[in-house]
């Protein structure tokens, strides 16, 4: 990386945290339909 | 690789619009038995929706939005060649369903149960192969979320980001939200029908209707994936050929977040008719005609940027203009079907076929042929030959009208979508839209043959800026763009905003 750009460890924090929250919505919509089913 | 891939499954989509319009040329069944019919009509939409239209805007993202916001790469090289190579798998996977026992899936791109739970053995293949869609776009979109946050120009504030690399980072968001979504419906749809569960099954307890709340939490947010990023081109193509800065930017950008907020809450709007409580029907349709609002605002800020600018009208200009006024055509038919009386006659007529066509073809479609003339000659560095495109603009647009317009008039006098025949008083205009829809088809042989030709290094030499004086760092690198562009930080002058 040149200076001025973002660390590695930083994209990848981005990137964790993004995929985490799309397996908590997909999780989450599933206990939906298990309440409500 | 996203936009050969996405030109190859236009086509591939195409072809099956011509089934469709090839038996409904004339009343009666002439080519095909009404479970191939409606085998076409599903596989058409997931084919045009999955893999024409998104895979093309990642396309231009993944080319784009590295060039425009001073970065070298997007910020995740492998993970995007892993969510691209996903794509022809899964697409593989489903077009296979058409040779299988009990052929493709017939019930309509919606899934709906109990009907898609009696598709032969195509349904598990169908299920994996949303699911592997689902997955390439989260990573495609945590890709061009990470590259916007982390990779921009140091000088580049958020606000100062062109327009297209906002739509797409609030459309990446979007895709973060709600591929999972449907993930979990058809998850739940797989178990229903393999291991027990009765998740959307009335008789085991569960509920249908709860699929379609379900689905269309994903399906409407879905629905501005594919609009937002056509928002973004339009606001690059406009500045430039009206030698203008875009009227209002940070409007814009306010526009479209509050379209993608409005998003969540008016997915009921698809299924007025299952009978839910008036408060929600209220709710509902009242939400939607909010989107009008900032959809206005942003119409109004494209005519605020053409007005007193020194126009030309070269290809990407005419396919902005007209999906400037098509598109527009789409919205008031979507204002329409807000209406919940109105909706409860449009229900499933070939009116909403019309008015989602208007939204994704010369909506959609007409942006990404836009942004390749628009882009063509920084990817290339060739120029497309100006008075071809102008041909194939005019055919594109002609055809286009004549194809979807009289859908408009069928579906008042109530022609029902999703049928392989129908009464002979719909036969007129059911011909003038086949005719239509033959010409649109192959106009686009045109195109393949103008992008080619560019590819083969064909044509005069495009230079760095290629248009007359554009805003914004991609035309500052030379045409055709190097591999890794940027590799210092470009500056940015401090009043600077792009397009």
């Amino acid at each position: 990386m040149k200076k001025g750009r973002r660390s590695p460890g930083s994209v990848r924090a981005t990137a964790l945290w993004l995929a985490a929250i799309a397996v908590a919505i997909y999780v989450g919509f599933i206990l939906l339909g298990v309440i409500r089913g | 690789m996203y936009l050969v891939f996405s030109l190859v499954m236009l086509f591939v989509g195409g072809t099956m619009a011509m089934v469709i319009r090839s038996e409904l040329l004339s009343p009666g069944l002439q080519f095909v038995n009404p479970d191939f019919f409606n085998q076409m009509t599903t596989m058409h939409a997931l084919v045009m929706i999955f893999g024409a239209i998104m895979p093309a805007f990642v396309g231009l993202a993944n080319w784009m939005v590295p060039l425009m916001i001073g970065a070298p790469d997007m910020a995740l090289p492998r993970m995007n060649n892993l969510s691209f190579w996903i794509l022809p798998f899964a697409f593989t996977i489903l077009l296979s369903t058409l040779f299988m026992a009990g052929g493709a899936p017939a019930g309509g791109w919606t899934m709906y149960p109990p009907l898609v739970l009696q598709t032969g053995d195509a349904f598990p293949f169908l299920i994996f192969s949303i699911h592997l869609m689902g997955l390439s776009s989260i990573m495609g979109a945590i890709n061009i979320i990470v590259t916007i946050i982390n990779m921009r120009a140091p000088d580049m504030s958020l606000l100062k980001m062109p327009m297209f690399v906002w739509s797409w980072l609030i459309t990446a968001y979007l895709l973060i939200a709600v591929m999972p979504v449907l993930a979990g419906a058809v998850t739940m749809l797989l178990t229903d029908q393999f291991f027990g569960t009765s998740f959307f099954l009335a008789a085991g307890g569960g509920d249908p209707v709860m699929y379609q709340h379900i689905f269309w939490f994903f399906g409407h947010p879905e629905v501005y994936i594919m609009i937002l990023p056509a928002f973004g081109v339009v606001s690059e193509i406009i500045p430039t050929f009206a030698r203008k800065p875009l009227f209002g930017h940070d409007s814009m950008v306010y526009a479209i977040s509050a379209i993608a907020f409005l998003s969540f809450i008016v997915w009921a709007h698809h299924m007025f008719t299952v009978g839910m409580p008036l408060t929600g029907q209220l709710f509902f349709m009242f939400a939607t005609m909010l989107i009008a609002v900032p959809t206005g605002v942003k119409i109004f800020n494209w005519t605020a940027t053409m007005w007193r600018g020194a126009m030309t009208f070269e290809t990407p200009m005419l396919f902005a203009l007209a999906f400037l006024f098509l598109f527009t055509i789409g919205g008031f038919s979507g204002v329409m079907t807000a209406i919940v009386p109105a909706d409860i006659q449009y229900q499933d007529s070939y009116f909403v076929v019309a008015h989602f066509h208007y939204v994704l073809v010369p909506g959609a479609l007409f942006a990404i042929l836009g942004a390749v003339y628009y882009w063509l000659p920084k990817w290339t560095g060739r120029r497309y030959d100006e008075k071809l495109g102008q041909i194939h603009f005019w055919l594109t647009a002609i055809f286009v009208n004549v194809t979807f317009f009289p859908m408009h008039f069928l579906g008042l006098a109530g022609m029902p979508r999703r049928i392989p025949d129908y009464a002979t008083q719909f036969s007129d205009w059911n011909f003038v839209a086949s005719i239509g829809a033959f010409g649109f088809g192959l106009s686009q042989l045109l195109f393949v043959y103008i992008v080619i030709s560019c590819m083969r290094g064909r044509g005069e030499p495009a230079t760095a800026e290629v248009w007359d004086h554009p805003k914004g760092l991609e035309w500052t690198v030379p045409s055709p763009a190097p591999y890794h562009t940027f590799e210092e930080p470009p500056r940015i002058p401090s009043a600077q905003t792009f397009s």
